[in-house]
C-alpha cells in the first residue's frame, strides 16, 4: 500500500513554517510528491515503511547529504502513547506493542532535519516556489521538511464497511457490494430507516442495531466467498492489504478462510460479532 | 483495538446494552430522574451498591487485580497520599496501558475494593473535593426533595462516576487519568516509574512531587499528554519536560512554576517550539537543555 501527498492536495494549511515544507496544502514545493510505501510485517504489530520524494530538489539534495532523518510517529493518544521511529535509511521497520495502545495506532510519516542546516534558497535549482527565492534558511535539528497524512490501520471487517442510503430499497432492506477503489471496501446500501437507526447514538450497541450489523458482516463474508474465493495474482484478494489483514483476523479466531471449503459466512460473522438477545424476551 | 495476546483483566462490559457505557448514558440521560434516585439510594450502603452495579453491568471475565491491603478512609480515597498512590501503582504495575486507559476497567477495581471492605462505604464515592460535607450527607441532601434537588442529584451521580472511572463523555479521555482515584494513582505512578527507570536523572521523590503538586497541576500535564497532536505527546518529550520541571523546582523552591497558571505558560511556550520542530528526535540530553532554557526564561519572566 502506498500513501502520497502533494502540496496541491486539499488541506487546512494553518501552520506557517519559516522554511519550505512538503505537505498537503503548503505551496512551497509546487510539484513535490512525498510517498510512503507500507509492507506488513507482523499483523497488528509492525510494518516496513519506505519513504520517497520526487520533484523537491532541496529535500532530495539534503537526503543525499545525510542531513535528513526518516521518521514515523506512532500514537494512541487515548493511552498517552506517542513514540517516534527514526532512521537514517529510507526503508525502516515500525513496530509497536499492542499492550501500550488503547486504540488503533495512528501513524504520521515525516522527514526531519537530523542536524542544524543553513541554506540560501535558489528557487529554480531547489524546485521551490519563487516566494522563497533568496531567503536564508536556518534549520535546527528536528525541523520538519516533509509531512505525510496521518493514517490508521484497521484490521476488523467493520472498518471496511461504507454505509449509504439507497432510496430505492424498501423499509428494512439492505445490500452489500464490493468496491475496489482505494483499497478493498464493502459498499453497504441501506434503506432509509435502517440507515437512520444505525446512525443514532448507541443504536449499534443495542441488540436491534447490533444484530443488523452482524447480518451485514455475514453478507460481506458471503460476498467474499462468492466472488473472491480464488487467488488471482495481482487482481486477487491478497493484492488488498486490508483483506490480507482481515484474513489474519479470521486466523486469530481459529476460523477458516473464505477460500476454504468449510467456510461459513454466518458462522464467521456470529463468532466475531455474536447476536445479542434481550433478556426476558 | 489492536490485537494483544497478553493477560486479560476483569473489567465491566464496555460496548453492549449491559455495559458500563450504557449505564453511564442512562444515568446522565435524565437529570434528577428516577434512575439517578435509585442509583444514589443504592450508593448509601456498600452491599446495595455492589448489587446495583452487578445487576446493571456485566463483568467481563479476566484476571482480577488485587485490592489494596490497607483500608482507606473517605478522605484518603478522595485524595490518596503519595505513599498510598505509590503502593497502589506497585500493586498494579503489571496492568498494561491499553487496560488502564479504559473507563470500564476502574469501576471493577473500585467495586472490588468495596466488596473487600477496603472502601468501607460506597457513599465515599460521592464525597466532593474541597468540601467538608461527607459523601453520605451529599447523597442525603440530594435525595431530600427540597430546592433544586434535580441538580444536586445529577451533581452527586457525576461525582460518583468521576471517582470510579472518570467521566470521558463529559470531560474527554483525560478524565480517566485525572478524576478517578485509582486511575489517577496508576497513571501518576507509571509516569514517575518510567522516567526514573529510563533516565534516572532526577530522584523519584522530585518527579513524584511534580505530578502530585495538586489536581489542577496534574490536569494541565495530562491535557498536554493525552490531547491529540499535543506537545507533550512524544514519550521522550514528556519525560524530558517532567524531569526538567522536577530539577527546576528542586533547585528553585520559590519558583513561580509551582503554580498551575505558570505551568500553562511554560507548556504554551513549548507548544510554540514544537509547532515547527519534531522535538521527539532530539536526545534526552538535548531536550534537557531546551527544557531548562525554556523553564528558566518563563520563571524569570513571571518573577520580574
Amino acid at each position: 500500500m502506498a500513501i502520497s501527498i502533494r502540496s496541491s492536495d486539499p488541506a487546512s494549511a494553518s501552520r506557517a513554517f519559516p522554511w519550505p515544507v512538503l505537505e498537503a496544502g503548503n505551496g512551497s514545493y509546487p510539484t513535490g510528491v512525498y510517498t510512503v510505501d507500507l509492507v506488513q510485517k507482523r499483523p497488528g504489530r509492525s510494518f516496513s515503511l519506505t519513504h520517497s520524494v520526487e520533484n523537491a530538489a532541496l529535500v532530495q539534495r539534503w537526503i543525499q547529504s545525510g542531513y535528513v532523518r526518516y521518521v514515523c510517529a506512532v500514537s494512541a493518544p487515548v493511552s498517552a502513547y506517542r513514540d517516534l521511529h527514526v532512521s537514517k535509511e529510507p526503508t525502516h521497520v515500525v513496530a509497536w506493542n499492542p499492550d501500550d495502545l488503547g486504540s488503533y495506532p495512528l501513524f504520521t510519516p515525516m522527514l526531519v532535519c537530523g542536524q542544524d542546516v543553513d541554506h540560501k534558497v535558489d528557487a529554480t535549482r531547489d524546485c521551490v516556489h519563487p516566494f522563497w527565492d533568496g531567503t536564508e534558511l536556518h534549520l535546527t535539528k528536528g525541523s520538519r521538511l516533509a509531512v505525510c497524512a496521518t493514517f490508521a490501520l484497521q484490521s476488523g471487517v467493520l472498518g471496511l464497511l461504507d454505509f449509504r442510503v439507497n432510496e430505492d430499497l424498501a423499509s428494512g432492506q439492505f445490500k452489500v457490494e464490493p468496491s475496489r477503489e482505494g483499497g478493498f471496501r464493502f459498499k453497504v446500501e441501506l434503506s432509509e430507516d435502517i440507515f437512520r437507526h444505525l446512525n443514532a447514538k448507541y443504536n449499534r450497541r443495542e441488540p436491534s442495531g447490533w444484530n443488523v450489523m452482524t447480518h451485514i458482516v455475514s453478507a460481506a463474508f458471503a460476498l467474499l466467498q462468492r466472488r473472491y474465493r480464488d487467488e488471482e495474482g495481482d487482481e486477487g484478494w491478497s493484492s488488498f492489504s486490508n483483506l490480507l489483514a482481515l484474513s489474519h483476523v479470521l486466523e486469530q479466531h481459529g476460523l477458516p478462510h473464505w477460500s476454504d471449503e468449510n467456510f461459513q459466512p454466518e458462522r464467521a460473522a456470529t463468532c466475531l460479532y455474536p447476536h445479542r438477545i434481550t433478556e426476558g424476551v | 483495538m489492536a490485537t494483544s495476546t497478553s493477560t486479560s483483566y476483569a473489567e465491566r462490559e464496555e460496548a453492549s446494552y449491559t455495559s458500563f457505557t450504557a449505564l453511564r448514558g442512562r444515568l446522565l440521560g435524565e437529570k434528577g430522574g428516577e434512575f439517578q434516585r435509585d442509583f444514589l439510594t443504592a450508593a448509601k450502603k456498600p452491599e446495595t451498591f455492589v448489587e446495583f452495579m452487578d445487576a446493571e453491568v456485566t463483568v467481563v471475565d479476566g484476571m482480577a487485580v488485587k485490592a489494596m491491603p490497607k483500608p482507606l478512609t473517605e478522605q484518603s480515597f478522595k485524595e490518596m497520599t503519595s505513599d498510598q498512590e505509590e503502593s497502589a501503582y506497585e500493586l498494579w504495575q503489571a496492568v498494561p496501558p491499553r487496560v488502564a486507559c479504559r473507563a470500564s476497567f476502574w469501576p471493577e477495581v473500585t467495586i472490588r475494593h468495596i466488596r473487600s471492605g477496603v472502601i468501607e462505604e460506597a457513599y465515599w464515592l460521592a464525597a466532593n473535593g474541597g468540601r467538608n460535607e461527607s459523601g453520605e450527607e451529599r447523597i442525603d441532601r440530594a435525595l431530600a426533595d427540597v430546592g433544586d434537588s434535580r441538580k444536586r442529584m445529577d451533581d452527586c451521580v457525576r461525582t460518583i462516576l468521576r471517582r470510579m472511572s472518570g467521566l470521558p463523555t463529559a470531560r474527554g479521555n483525560r478524565s480517566v487519568f485525572s478524576d478517578g482515584s485509582f486511575g489517577r494513582a496508576w497513571w501518576r505512578g507509571r509516569l514517575v516509574a518510567r522516567i526514573a527507570a529510563r533516565h534516572g536523572a532526577e530522584p523519584k521523590s522530585a518527579l513524584s512531587s511534580v505530578v502530585r503538586t495538586n489536581q489542577e497541576y496534574w490536569e494541565n500535564l495530562v491535557m498536554m499528554i493525552v490531547s491529540r497532536g499535543s506537545v507533550l505527546g512524544a514519550i521522550v518529550v514528556q519525560d524530558a519536560f517532567i524531569n526538567g520541571l522536577a530539577m527546576h523546582l528542586r533547585c528553585t523552591p520559590q519558583s513561580p512554576l509551582r503554580n498551575a497558571n505558570s505551568l500553562r505558560v511554560a507548556l504554551r511556550r513549548l507548544s510554540n517550539l514544537a509547532a515547527a520542530r519534531e522535538l521527539g528526535v532530539l536526545t534526552f540530553a538535548e531536550l534537557g537543555e531546551v527544557v531548562t532554557t525554556l523553564l528558566d526564561r518563563v520563571a524569570d519572566s513571571l518573577t520580574t
